[in-house]
């Protein structure tokens, strides 16, 4: 193999003292790689050529492999754990109160509190034992959970076209300063009902 | 033709064109290996480093930039290359007076001129690590201060320094032996 002539350099020397070991040293056996080194040096820069690296596209397959398994995983655990059941409120029942309660279990309710009164609420007495004991019956009466029915219609005001008939009543009974303090009440409560021409006059 | 560059060269080659590195190779392989034997000593230590500078050379070759100049860019990763065997290995293999008497010349080495040659090779193995890897860089690489600062990582200053002292130290060497083709 041939070396470049660029090898020599060619500027002139303006330290005397460096020229004249230049000059030396230009004198020395100019000493050549062996033969088997400039082979092995050409053998490994053409196999690096034809080996292309590619170096990501392993990374992008693991990559996908492992995206693939934590879903597959989290589908699983799901499948195990189930529908997510209903959050109770603190009565134990459902808080989707758009939901019906079926009759049968309303009655069950019903009667379980007549039963037992006391032992409705017995997370109450757990809560506050001291003020469940000193609460004492008034005149001798036991504490009466009304019926479920009464407490929803206490919570969204009576019945429209129940209250409507009795306003009726009133009216044609001529009681006339009643039928006004029901109909006030009855606009607080159901402001947006229409009210059937007898009452708005 | 126009000859091309090194860069250019250098930069065909990363893109697949064999042929060019076969060009810069054969441009760079006889001062290459010089500059690597005169630091190593013997011709096993050189040959598996300069082999071993090649195979760097050629692994960088992607993060080659033709910003840089390619002759630089080589001889720094030579350098490197050359440093971390020296500080792997310097107990057993630094240029100790045993490594150096073998560079002497024998008697069997008998012509005068071959007597010189090798008594300046023994001058420059005799010089420090950094005054010769500076002497070197300067004579078989043919780099200006500058450079030599750059790719030894030193200040220009004590890279003047450096090649001044051994300039001077091997002046004492090429005196005698013209001293000696006189007499």
């Amino acid at each position: 193999m041939n070396s470049d002539p660029r090898d020599k350099p060619n500027k002139p020397e303006f330290d005397p003292d460096l020229a004249a070991v230049r000059s030396a040293w230009e004198g020395l056996e100019q000493t050549e790689p062996p033969d088997l080194i400039d082979q092995a040096v050409l053998n490994t820069a053409r196999r690096h050529l034809e080996r292309p690296r590619r170096p990501l596209r392993w990374l992008g397959a693991f990559a996908s492999a492992i995206v693939v398994v934590l879903a597959l995983a989290i589908v699983v655990r799901q499948d195990q754990q189930g529908p997510v059941p209903p959050v109770p409120d603190s009565d134990g029942f459902r808080m989707d109160r758009d939901t019906p309660v079926p009759a049968k279990t309303k009655q069950e309710y019903e009667q379980m509190m007549q039963d037992e009164p006391r032992k409705a609420r017995p997370e109450l007495r757990q809560i506050a034992p001291a003020a469940a004991s000193e609460a004492q019956p008034v005149q001798g009466k036991e504490t009466q959970l009304r019926p479920l029915d009464a407490v929803e219609e206490d919570a969204a005001g009576p019945d429209p076209e129940a209250w409507i008939e009795r306003m009726l009543a009133l009216r044609a009974a001529g009681r006339l300063e009643e039928l006004e303090a029901e109909l006030a009440d009855f606009r607080r409560s159901w402001p947006d009902y229409p009210l059937p021409p007898e009452l708005l006059d | 033709m126009r000859e091309r560059s090194d860069e250019a060269l250098m930069q065909a080659y990363a893109g697949g064109d064999m042929a060019a590195f076969d060009c810069l190779y054969a441009r760079h392989r006889g001062p290459l290996y010089r500059y690597i034997l005169r630091q190593a000593g013997d011709d096993a230590t050189a040959n598996d480093l300069y082999q071993g500078s090649w195979e760097k050379i050629i692994r960088a070759r992607a993060s080659y930039t033709a910003s840089a100049p390619f002759k630089a860019w080589m001889y720094r990763i030579a350098h490197n290359h050359v440093v971390d065997h020296f500080r792997r290995s310097r107990p057993s293999s630094d240029l100790s007076p045993e490594t150096m008497r073998a560079d002497d010349p024998g008697p069997e080495q008998a012509l005068i001129g071959e007597q010189a040659a090798c008594r300046l090779a023994a001058a420059v193995s005799a010089l420090p690590t950094e005054q010769r890897e500076v002497l070197l860089l300067k004579l078989e690489a043919g780099f200006d201060l500058r450079t030599i600062a750059e790719i030894t990582g030193v200040s220009h200053e004590t890279a003047k320094s450096r090649l001044r002292y051994a300039v001077g130290k091997l002046k004492i060497a090429v005196g005698s032996e013209q001293d000696g083709a006189e007499s």
